[in-house]
Protein backbone atom coordinates (compact mmCIF):
# COMPACT_ATOMS: atom_id res chain seq x y z
CA UNK A 1 0.00 0.00 0.00
CA UNK A 2 3.00 2.25 -0.39
CA UNK A 3 2.84 2.33 -4.18
CA UNK A 4 3.87 5.42 -6.07
CA UNK A 5 0.59 7.03 -7.12
CA UNK A 6 0.79 8.98 -10.38
CA UNK A 7 -2.91 9.71 -10.92
CA UNK A 8 -6.45 8.56 -10.28
CA UNK A 9 -9.25 7.04 -12.35
CA UNK A 10 -13.02 6.87 -12.07
CA UNK A 11 -14.51 3.45 -12.68
CA UNK A 12 -17.44 3.01 -15.01
CA UNK A 13 -20.58 0.99 -14.40
CA UNK A 14 -22.08 -1.38 -16.95
CA UNK A 15 -24.59 1.28 -17.92
CA UNK A 16 -21.80 3.71 -18.69
CA UNK A 17 -22.19 5.96 -15.68
CA UNK A 18 -19.46 6.32 -13.08
CA UNK A 19 -19.40 4.87 -9.62
CA UNK A 20 -19.47 7.46 -6.87
CA UNK A 21 -18.35 5.25 -3.99
CA UNK A 22 -14.69 4.78 -4.89
CA UNK A 23 -11.88 5.61 -7.28
CA UNK A 24 -8.73 3.75 -8.31
CA UNK A 25 -5.21 5.02 -7.97
CA UNK A 26 -2.94 4.81 -11.01
CA UNK A 27 0.53 3.57 -10.19
CA UNK A 28 3.81 3.47 -12.04
CA UNK A 29 4.96 -0.03 -13.00
CA UNK A 30 8.16 0.16 -15.02
CA UNK A 31 7.48 2.27 -18.07
CA UNK A 32 3.71 2.00 -17.87
CA UNK A 33 0.89 2.76 -15.47
CA UNK A 34 -1.77 0.44 -14.16
CA UNK A 35 -4.61 0.51 -11.67
CA UNK A 36 -3.57 0.22 -8.04
CA UNK A 37 -5.35 0.60 -4.73
CA UNK A 38 -9.11 1.12 -4.54
CA UNK A 39 -9.88 4.28 -2.57
CA UNK A 40 -13.30 4.79 -0.99
CA UNK A 41 -14.78 8.27 -1.17
CA UNK A 42 -14.78 8.54 2.62
CA UNK A 43 -13.54 11.90 3.93
CA UNK A 44 -11.91 10.05 6.86
CA UNK A 45 -9.79 7.87 4.55
CA UNK A 46 -6.22 9.18 4.31
CA UNK A 47 -5.79 8.15 0.69
CA UNK A 48 -8.99 9.97 -0.24
CA UNK A 49 -7.73 13.02 1.65
CA UNK A 50 -4.54 12.86 -0.44
CA UNK A 51 -6.67 12.62 -3.58
CA UNK A 52 -8.64 15.72 -2.58
CA UNK A 53 -5.35 17.59 -2.02
CA UNK A 54 -4.21 16.43 -5.47
CA UNK A 55 -7.41 17.81 -7.01
CA UNK A 56 -7.02 21.07 -5.08
CA UNK A 57 -3.59 21.44 -6.73
CA UNK A 58 -5.37 21.63 -10.09
CA UNK A 59 -5.17 18.01 -11.19
CA UNK A 60 -8.05 16.15 -12.84
CA UNK A 61 -9.14 12.56 -12.42
CA UNK A 62 -9.26 10.38 -15.54
CA UNK A 63 -12.36 8.52 -16.63
CA UNK A 64 -12.13 4.84 -17.48
CA UNK A 65 -13.07 3.81 -21.01
CA UNK B 1 14.08 7.14 47.67
CA UNK B 2 13.02 6.52 51.27
CA UNK B 3 10.28 4.08 52.16
CA UNK B 4 8.05 6.96 53.21
CA UNK B 5 8.63 8.70 49.88
CA UNK B 6 7.87 5.48 47.98
CA UNK B 7 4.62 5.08 49.87
CA UNK B 8 3.73 8.70 49.17
CA UNK B 9 4.32 8.16 45.44
CA UNK B 10 2.29 4.98 45.50
CA UNK B 11 -0.52 6.82 47.22
CA UNK B 12 -0.44 9.48 44.52
CA UNK B 13 -0.64 6.87 41.80
CA UNK B 14 -3.57 5.15 43.49
CA UNK B 15 -5.33 8.45 44.10
CA UNK B 16 -5.01 9.29 40.42
CA UNK B 17 -6.41 5.85 39.53
CA UNK B 18 -3.41 5.23 37.30
CA UNK B 19 -3.37 1.54 38.13
CA UNK B 20 -6.96 0.88 37.12
CA UNK B 21 -8.18 0.18 33.62
CA UNK B 22 -6.20 0.53 30.44
CA UNK B 23 -3.41 3.06 30.81
CA UNK B 24 -1.31 3.12 27.66
CA UNK B 25 -2.65 5.34 24.89
CA UNK B 26 -0.18 3.91 22.39
CA UNK B 27 -1.12 1.06 20.11
CA UNK B 28 1.55 -1.59 19.75
CA UNK B 29 3.79 0.31 22.16
CA UNK B 30 5.80 -2.85 22.77
CA UNK B 31 6.10 -3.66 19.06
CA UNK B 32 4.32 -7.00 19.23
CA UNK B 33 2.41 -6.69 15.96
CA UNK B 34 4.07 -6.62 12.54
CA UNK B 35 1.34 -7.42 10.03
CA UNK B 36 3.01 -5.59 7.14
CA UNK B 37 6.61 -6.72 7.49
CA UNK B 38 9.37 -7.20 10.04
CA UNK B 39 12.11 -5.72 7.88
CA UNK B 40 12.16 -3.08 5.17
CA UNK B 41 15.21 -1.59 3.49
CA UNK B 42 15.88 1.41 1.31
CA UNK B 43 13.30 3.62 3.04
CA UNK B 44 13.43 7.40 3.05
CA UNK B 45 12.00 8.51 -0.27
CA UNK B 46 8.44 8.82 1.02
CA UNK B 47 6.34 8.54 4.16
CA UNK B 48 4.45 5.41 5.02
CA UNK B 49 3.57 2.56 7.31
CA UNK B 50 6.19 -0.02 6.50
CA UNK B 51 6.74 -2.48 9.34
CA UNK B 52 5.42 -2.36 12.93
CA UNK B 53 1.68 -1.79 13.15
CA UNK B 54 0.61 1.80 13.77
CA UNK B 55 4.17 3.17 13.59
CA UNK B 56 4.66 5.57 10.71
CA UNK B 57 7.89 6.85 9.18
CA UNK B 58 7.08 10.44 8.30
CA UNK B 59 9.43 12.03 5.78
CA UNK B 60 9.72 15.76 5.08
CA UNK B 61 11.43 17.26 2.07
CA UNK B 62 13.40 14.94 -0.18
CA UNK B 63 16.54 13.66 1.51
CA UNK B 64 19.41 11.57 0.25
CA UNK B 65 19.28 9.69 3.54
CA UNK B 66 18.03 6.12 3.46
CA UNK B 67 17.33 3.72 6.30
CA UNK B 68 16.08 0.32 7.26
CA UNK B 69 13.18 -0.20 9.67
CA UNK B 70 13.41 -3.58 11.37
CA UNK B 71 12.19 -5.69 14.25
CA UNK B 72 14.81 -6.47 16.84
CA UNK B 73 14.96 -8.97 19.67
CA UNK B 74 17.70 -6.98 21.35
CA UNK B 75 15.40 -5.42 23.91
CA UNK B 76 15.15 -4.47 27.56
CA UNK B 77 14.22 -7.30 29.91
CA UNK B 78 10.55 -8.23 29.64
CA UNK B 79 10.05 -7.18 26.03
CA UNK B 80 9.94 -9.52 23.05
CA UNK B 81 10.61 -6.97 20.36
CA UNK B 82 11.71 -3.46 19.65
CA UNK B 83 12.08 -1.25 16.60
CA UNK B 84 15.43 -0.33 15.11
CA UNK B 85 16.10 2.38 12.53
CA UNK B 86 19.46 1.99 10.81
CA UNK B 87 20.98 4.57 8.47
CA UNK B 88 22.15 2.93 5.25
CA UNK B 89 22.83 6.04 3.13
CA UNK B 90 24.09 9.27 4.65
CA UNK B 91 22.79 12.76 3.99
CA UNK B 92 25.33 15.38 4.96
CA UNK B 93 23.79 18.18 2.88
CA UNK B 94 20.56 18.67 4.76
CA UNK B 95 17.91 20.78 3.04
CA UNK B 96 15.85 23.11 5.22
CA UNK B 97 12.59 21.19 4.98
CA UNK B 98 13.89 17.71 5.71
CA UNK B 99 12.89 15.58 8.66
CA UNK B 100 12.56 11.94 9.65
CA UNK B 101 9.96 11.20 12.30
CA UNK B 102 8.99 7.85 13.77
CA UNK B 103 5.51 8.56 14.94
CA UNK B 104 2.07 7.42 15.97
CA UNK B 105 -1.19 9.25 15.26
CA UNK B 106 -4.18 9.23 17.58
CA UNK B 107 -7.92 9.64 17.15
CA UNK B 108 -9.53 12.46 19.10
CA UNK B 109 -12.21 10.21 20.54
CA UNK B 110 -9.50 8.16 22.29
CA UNK B 111 -7.99 11.19 24.04
CA UNK B 112 -10.93 12.91 25.69
CA UNK B 113 -9.79 11.89 29.18
CA UNK B 114 -6.78 14.19 28.78
CA UNK B 115 -9.39 16.98 29.18
CA UNK B 116 -7.30 19.08 26.87
CA UNK B 117 -8.52 22.63 26.49
CA UNK B 118 -10.29 22.66 29.84
CA UNK B 119 -9.30 24.19 33.15
CA UNK B 120 -8.92 20.66 34.52
CA UNK B 121 -6.60 19.44 31.76
CA UNK B 122 -4.68 16.37 32.94
CA UNK B 123 -0.96 15.94 33.28
CA UNK B 124 0.29 12.96 31.30
CA UNK B 125 3.60 11.18 31.10
CA UNK B 126 5.26 9.60 28.13
CA UNK B 127 7.87 6.93 28.81
CA UNK B 128 9.98 4.82 26.48
CA UNK B 129 13.06 2.66 26.36
CA UNK B 130 15.70 3.71 23.86
CA UNK B 131 19.35 3.40 23.00
CA UNK B 132 21.60 4.59 20.21
CA UNK B 133 24.49 3.04 18.34
CA UNK B 134 26.72 5.65 16.74
CA UNK B 135 27.01 9.38 17.14
CA UNK B 136 23.44 10.67 16.68
CA UNK B 137 22.71 10.63 20.39
CA UNK B 138 20.29 13.56 20.62
CA UNK B 139 16.66 13.05 19.62
CA UNK B 140 13.57 15.21 20.13
CA UNK B 141 10.17 13.88 21.12
CA UNK B 142 7.23 16.06 20.13
CA UNK B 143 3.59 15.85 21.19
CA UNK B 144 1.56 17.69 18.56
CA UNK B 145 -2.07 18.77 18.83
CA UNK B 146 -3.32 18.55 15.24
CA UNK B 147 -6.73 20.05 16.04
CA UNK B 148 -5.29 23.28 17.40
CA UNK B 149 -1.76 23.38 15.89
CA UNK B 150 -0.07 23.34 19.28
CA UNK B 151 2.92 21.37 20.48
CA UNK B 152 5.32 20.57 23.28
CA UNK B 153 8.77 19.00 22.88
CA UNK B 154 11.64 17.53 24.84
CA UNK B 155 15.19 16.66 23.84
CA UNK B 156 16.78 13.44 25.05
CA UNK B 157 20.41 12.38 24.93
CA UNK B 158 20.58 8.64 24.45
CA UNK B 159 23.38 6.26 25.34
CA UNK B 160 24.46 2.86 24.09
CA UNK B 161 22.52 1.18 26.91
CA UNK B 162 18.79 0.68 27.19
CA UNK B 163 17.41 3.39 29.46
CA UNK B 164 13.80 4.23 30.26
CA UNK B 165 13.19 7.92 29.53
CA UNK B 166 10.34 10.11 30.79
CA UNK B 167 8.54 13.13 29.34
CA UNK B 168 6.07 14.80 31.69
CA UNK B 169 3.44 16.61 29.66
CA UNK B 170 1.51 19.21 31.64
CA UNK B 171 -2.20 19.55 31.00
CA UNK B 172 -2.89 22.04 28.23
CA UNK B 173 -5.80 24.32 29.06
CA UNK B 174 -5.88 25.69 25.51
CA UNK B 175 -7.45 23.89 22.58
CA UNK B 176 -9.88 21.02 23.02
CA UNK B 177 -9.70 17.88 20.91
CA UNK B 178 -12.38 16.83 18.46
CA UNK B 179 -14.37 13.81 19.57
CA UNK B 180 -14.23 11.83 16.36
CA UNK B 181 -12.20 9.29 14.40
CA UNK B 182 -9.86 11.83 12.82
CA UNK B 183 -6.28 12.56 13.76
CA UNK B 184 -6.15 14.81 16.81
CA UNK B 185 -2.70 14.25 18.23
CA UNK B 186 0.64 12.91 17.05
CA UNK B 187 3.65 11.76 19.05
CA UNK B 188 6.88 11.87 17.04
CA UNK B 189 10.44 10.75 17.68
CA UNK B 190 12.55 13.07 15.52
CA UNK B 191 15.78 11.55 14.23
CA UNK B 192 16.75 14.07 11.54
CA UNK B 193 15.73 17.62 10.69
CA UNK B 194 16.57 20.58 8.49
CA UNK B 195 16.85 24.18 9.58
CA UNK B 196 13.17 24.97 9.04
CA UNK B 197 12.46 23.06 12.22
CA UNK B 198 15.61 23.79 14.24
CA UNK B 199 16.27 27.50 13.95
CA UNK B 200 14.42 28.65 17.05
CA UNK B 201 14.11 27.61 20.66
CA UNK B 202 12.71 24.20 21.50
CA UNK B 203 9.07 24.43 22.63
CA UNK B 204 9.43 22.84 26.05
CA UNK B 205 6.04 24.17 27.19
CA UNK B 206 2.74 23.96 25.35
CA UNK B 207 2.64 26.66 22.68
CA UNK B 208 1.14 27.47 19.31
CA UNK B 209 3.11 25.61 16.69
CA UNK B 210 6.15 27.39 15.39
CA UNK B 211 8.07 25.20 12.97
CA UNK B 212 11.39 26.68 13.99
CA UNK B 213 10.83 25.46 17.57
CA UNK B 214 9.95 21.85 16.81
CA UNK B 215 13.18 19.84 16.64
CA UNK B 216 15.88 22.16 17.94
CA UNK B 217 19.02 20.29 18.98
CA UNK B 218 18.32 17.02 17.21
CA UNK B 219 21.25 15.11 15.76
CA UNK B 220 20.92 13.57 12.31
CA UNK B 221 20.71 9.81 12.11
CA UNK B 222 21.80 10.30 8.50
CA UNK B 223 25.21 11.59 9.59
CA UNK B 224 26.72 8.10 9.46
CA UNK B 225 25.81 4.60 8.38
CA UNK B 226 26.97 3.52 11.84
CA UNK B 227 23.90 5.15 13.42
CA UNK B 228 21.14 2.94 14.79
CA UNK B 229 18.15 4.11 16.84
CA UNK B 230 16.49 1.49 19.04
CA UNK B 231 13.04 1.96 20.60
CA UNK B 232 10.90 -0.27 22.84
CA UNK B 233 8.16 -0.10 25.47
CA UNK B 234 6.53 3.20 24.53
CA UNK B 235 3.79 4.32 26.89
CA UNK B 236 1.67 7.49 27.22
CA UNK B 237 -0.59 7.64 30.24
CA UNK B 238 -2.60 10.12 32.24
CA UNK B 239 -0.98 11.04 35.54
CA UNK B 240 2.21 12.53 36.81
CA UNK B 241 3.92 9.23 37.63
CA UNK B 242 5.04 6.71 35.04
CA UNK B 243 3.79 3.24 35.88
CA UNK B 244 5.31 -0.05 34.72
CA UNK B 245 4.74 -0.79 31.04
CA UNK B 246 1.25 -2.12 30.41
CA UNK B 247 1.69 -5.45 28.66
CA UNK B 248 -1.32 -6.61 26.68
CA UNK B 249 -1.84 -10.03 25.17
CA UNK B 250 -0.83 -10.49 21.54
CA UNK B 251 -4.42 -11.16 20.49
CA UNK B 252 -5.65 -8.03 22.21
CA UNK B 253 -2.97 -5.87 20.64
CA UNK B 254 -3.52 -7.36 17.18
CA UNK B 255 -7.24 -6.68 17.36
CA UNK B 256 -6.54 -3.08 18.34
CA UNK B 257 -4.19 -2.67 15.38
CA UNK B 258 -6.67 -4.25 12.95
CA UNK B 259 -8.85 -1.19 13.37
CA UNK B 260 -6.23 0.49 11.18
CA UNK B 261 -4.78 -2.27 9.00
CA UNK B 262 -5.95 -5.76 8.18
CA UNK B 263 -5.12 -8.49 5.71
CA UNK B 264 -6.47 -11.94 5.05
CA UNK B 265 -3.14 -13.73 5.20
CA UNK B 266 -2.25 -15.57 8.38
CA UNK B 267 -0.26 -13.48 10.82
CA UNK B 268 3.41 -13.67 9.90
CA UNK B 269 2.71 -13.73 6.16
CA UNK B 270 2.79 -10.18 4.82
CA UNK B 271 0.91 -8.92 1.79
CA UNK B 272 2.43 -10.37 -1.34
CA UNK B 273 3.08 -13.80 0.13
CA UNK B 274 2.28 -16.55 -2.33
CA UNK B 275 -0.53 -18.95 -1.51
CA UNK B 276 -2.06 -22.06 -3.03
CA UNK B 277 -5.42 -21.04 -4.37
CA UNK B 278 -6.67 -24.64 -4.32
CA UNK B 279 -6.92 -24.74 -0.56
CA UNK B 280 -5.70 -21.55 1.05
CA UNK B 281 -7.32 -18.80 -0.92
CA UNK B 282 -7.90 -15.95 1.53
CA UNK B 283 -11.04 -14.84 -0.29
CA UNK B 284 -13.01 -16.01 -3.27
CA UNK B 285 -14.63 -13.81 -5.86
CA UNK B 286 -17.60 -15.30 -7.64
CA UNK B 287 -18.55 -14.50 -11.18
CA UNK B 288 -22.18 -13.71 -11.83
CA UNK B 289 -22.87 -15.22 -15.16
CA UNK B 290 -23.86 -13.08 -18.07
CA UNK B 291 -23.59 -9.78 -16.25
CA UNK B 292 -19.82 -9.79 -16.73
CA UNK B 293 -19.35 -8.96 -13.09
CA UNK B 294 -17.82 -10.61 -10.07
CA UNK B 295 -18.83 -9.99 -6.50
CA UNK B 296 -17.00 -10.35 -3.23
CA UNK B 297 -18.07 -9.79 0.34
CA UNK B 298 -16.15 -10.08 3.57
CA UNK B 299 -16.64 -9.01 7.17
CA UNK B 300 -13.71 -7.38 8.93
CA UNK B 301 -12.66 -8.85 12.30
CA UNK B 302 -13.11 -5.47 13.98
CA UNK B 303 -14.74 -2.26 12.83
CA UNK B 304 -12.13 -0.24 10.99
CA UNK B 305 -11.47 3.40 11.76
CA UNK B 306 -12.70 4.59 8.35
CA UNK B 307 -13.86 2.91 5.18
CA UNK B 308 -10.56 1.29 4.21
CA UNK B 309 -8.48 1.56 1.11
CA UNK B 310 -8.46 -1.88 -0.47
CA UNK B 311 -6.00 -3.80 -2.56
CA UNK B 312 -5.82 -7.37 -3.77
CA UNK B 313 -2.95 -9.76 -4.38
CA UNK B 314 -2.93 -12.75 -6.69
CA UNK B 315 -1.85 -16.15 -5.44
CA UNK B 316 1.64 -15.63 -6.89
CA UNK B 317 1.99 -12.49 -4.78
CA UNK B 318 1.40 -9.98 -7.57
CA UNK B 319 -0.23 -6.77 -6.35
CA UNK B 320 -3.43 -5.45 -7.91
CA UNK B 321 -4.34 -8.77 -9.48
CA UNK B 322 -6.95 -11.43 -8.92
CA UNK B 323 -6.48 -14.94 -10.25
CA UNK B 324 -8.90 -16.82 -12.41
CA UNK B 325 -9.36 -20.28 -10.95
CA UNK B 326 -6.76 -22.48 -12.58
CA UNK B 327 -5.89 -19.71 -14.98
CA UNK B 328 -4.00 -16.53 -15.32
CA UNK B 329 -3.84 -13.37 -13.29
CA UNK B 330 -6.29 -10.65 -14.22
CA UNK B 331 -6.45 -6.95 -13.64
CA UNK B 332 -9.79 -5.80 -12.41
CA UNK B 333 -11.99 -2.78 -12.32
CA UNK B 334 -13.25 -2.73 -8.80
CA UNK B 335 -15.99 -0.80 -7.21
CA UNK B 336 -15.72 -0.39 -3.50
CA UNK B 337 -19.10 -0.38 -1.79
CA UNK B 338 -17.59 -1.05 1.58
CA UNK B 339 -18.35 0.26 5.03
CA UNK B 340 -16.14 0.28 8.09
CA UNK B 341 -17.38 -3.23 8.88
CA UNK B 342 -17.98 -4.97 5.57
CA UNK B 343 -16.18 -5.27 2.28
CA UNK B 344 -18.53 -5.17 -0.66
CA UNK B 345 -16.84 -5.19 -4.02
CA UNK B 346 -18.05 -5.78 -7.53
CA UNK B 347 -15.66 -6.44 -10.35
CA UNK B 348 -15.79 -5.43 -13.95
CA UNK B 349 -13.23 -8.18 -14.55
CA UNK B 350 -14.88 -10.61 -16.48
CA UNK B 351 -13.37 -12.52 -19.22
CA UNK B 352 -14.66 -15.60 -17.43
CA UNK B 353 -17.72 -14.25 -15.66
CA UNK B 354 -19.15 -17.60 -14.63
CA UNK B 355 -16.04 -18.75 -12.83
CA UNK B 356 -14.22 -18.22 -9.60
CA UNK B 357 -11.38 -15.90 -8.83
CA UNK B 358 -9.18 -15.87 -5.79
CA UNK B 359 -7.23 -13.09 -4.12
CA UNK B 360 -5.80 -11.95 -0.83
CA UNK B 361 -7.30 -8.80 0.62
CA UNK B 362 -5.47 -5.90 2.27
CA UNK B 363 -7.34 -3.06 3.97
CA UNK B 364 -5.85 0.21 5.22
CA UNK B 365 -7.67 2.73 7.40
CA UNK B 366 -4.63 4.33 8.99
CA UNK B 367 -4.51 7.93 10.08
Amino acid sequence: MNEEIVGYMKMRKEDGSFFESSIRAKIQVGDTTELGIDIPCDPANRHYQEYLEWVAEGNTIEEAD
Amino acid sequence: MTKAAELAKMGEVLTNSQLSGRRNLFYNGNFQCWQRSTSETGLGASSGYFTADRWKADIGATSAGRFTMNRTTSTPDGFNYGLVINCTTTDTSIAAGEFLLVQQRFEGQDLQHLKKGSSSAETAILSFYAKIVGSATDIVVEVFDNDNARHICKKFTLTTDWVRYYFTIPGDTTGSLDQDNAQSMTVSFCLHSGSTYTGGTLATDWAANDNSNRFVGVDSIFSSTSNEFHLAGVQWEVGSQATPFEHRSFGEELALCQRYYYHTYSYGSPAGTTFNQDYESPIIIIGTGNHGMGVCNAVYPVEMRAVPTVSFYGSDGTANRIRYWGGSLAAYGTVNRSTRQILGMSFNAGTNPEDFYSAALVCDAEL
